[in-house]
């Protein structure tokens, strides 16, 4: 729960508010589980919106993208093929990333939620997560090769 | 896995190491003091307690048990007032549990059915499980037995919906769209 808070937030202070105030209200709230989700998704979901009601509040930006994406930004690159991925470069990379973009690709790749259970959690539409989602692994990939170069 | 490049592959089976970052250790004693319990008076030292009201929440999610092994016995006559009220509402709500049990056990032909209701069982058992000890060794308050009463009858809610379901099952097609319409 923490490491969700971490990743939204993009900072410790922030994380480990957002983690007190999840908790405090999870359990007060206890009565509300009504048991249609697992507890688990349930205490995550009260930590994933009040991490994204924290980045609200330092203003978020989405573009907003409706039709189809632009297809260079979902094809793999071929020199991609070649590429070692590293956790911790990885994680690098995600944290350079701006705060809508970082949010999108955690959401989607790292909690496991969907297109739609992410275009409900931050207010967007479906279609917006998915150009969203695009764009910013478009991004993460710039940002590793140029670490991997760095790395060399 | 289908239609992800390697990227998104990595990532995806790389989730749990991207989960290496502990918060701090006083970031729990915050939480402890915004939960609100009466205080204690103890008869061990009562280090980290707050651990465990943390790990309850914690078990659904993440899986995975912090319990400390030592007994506090409840000391003062409301506390003791708290555990004789408990085991009395929880004798009760177990013994209907039992029952409905049987009844469904007895009535779900479907696998599938019965796995799933056992894996929803399972969870609510666990949480019950934890929290039951966080009350029974440190913390005998109304506000933690409330919320254990509150588990055993989602327990029964939970039984009593595949239990209504099944009895829908049983009646002929005309009257199961009746029902249908007249609960819309």
């Amino acid at each position: 729960m923490y490491n969700t808070c971490l990743r939204i937030t993009g900072n410790e202070m922030d994380a480990e508010d957002v983690l007190q105030e999840s908790f405090v209200s999870a359990f007060k709230n206890l009565s509300s589980f009504k048991g249609s989700a697992s507890f688990g998704s349930w205490l995550k979901r009260i930590v994933v919106n009040n991490a994204i009601n924290a980045v609200k509040k330092r203003r978020m930006n989405f573009e907003s993208v409706d039709g189809k994406e632009d297809e260079s930004a979902i094809a793999e690159p071929v020199e991609e093929a070649n590429l070692s991925y590293d956790v911790g470069l990885v994680k690098e990379g995600i944290s350079k990333l701006p705060e809508g973009y970082r949010l999108v690709l955690t959401l989607y790749l790292i909690e496991g939620y969907d297109h739609k259970e992410i275009g409900q959690i931050l207010d967007i539409t479906e279609s917006t997560s998915k150009s969203q989602f695009n764009r910013s692994k478009k991004k993460l990939r710039e940002i590793l090769k140029e670490e991997l170069k760095y790395a060399g | 896995m289908q239609g992800k490049d390697k990227l998104e592959k990595f990532i995806i089976e790389n989730r749990e190491a991207f989960d290496a970052s502990e918060p701090k250790e006083d970031n729990w004693t915050r939480i402890e003091s915004q939960l609100n319990f009466e205080a204690q008076p103890v008869s061990k030292p009562n280090v980290g307690w707050y651990w465990k009201a943390a790990v309850f929440l914690l078990l659904g999610a993440v899986g995975y048990l912090l319990v400390d092994r030592y007994e506090v016995q409840p000391t003062n006559d409301l506390e003791a007032s708290n555990v004789e009220k408990f085991q009395e509402l929880e004798t009760f709500y177990t013994s209907l549990i039992a029952n409905k049990k049987e009844r469904l056990e007895s009535e779900l032909d479907s696998e599938v059915a019965t796995v799933n209701l056992k894996v929803e069982m399972q969870e609510l058992d666990d949480i019950y499980a934890d929290l039951k000890e966080l009350f029974l060794e440190s913390q005998p308050s109304e506000q933690v037995m409330e919320r254990l009463i509150h588990l055993l009858r989602q327990k029964l809610r939970v039984m009593d919906g595949q239990l209504e379901i099944l009895e829908r099952e049983k009646l002929p097609e005309s009257m199961q769209e009746e029902l249908m319409d007249s609960s819309i």
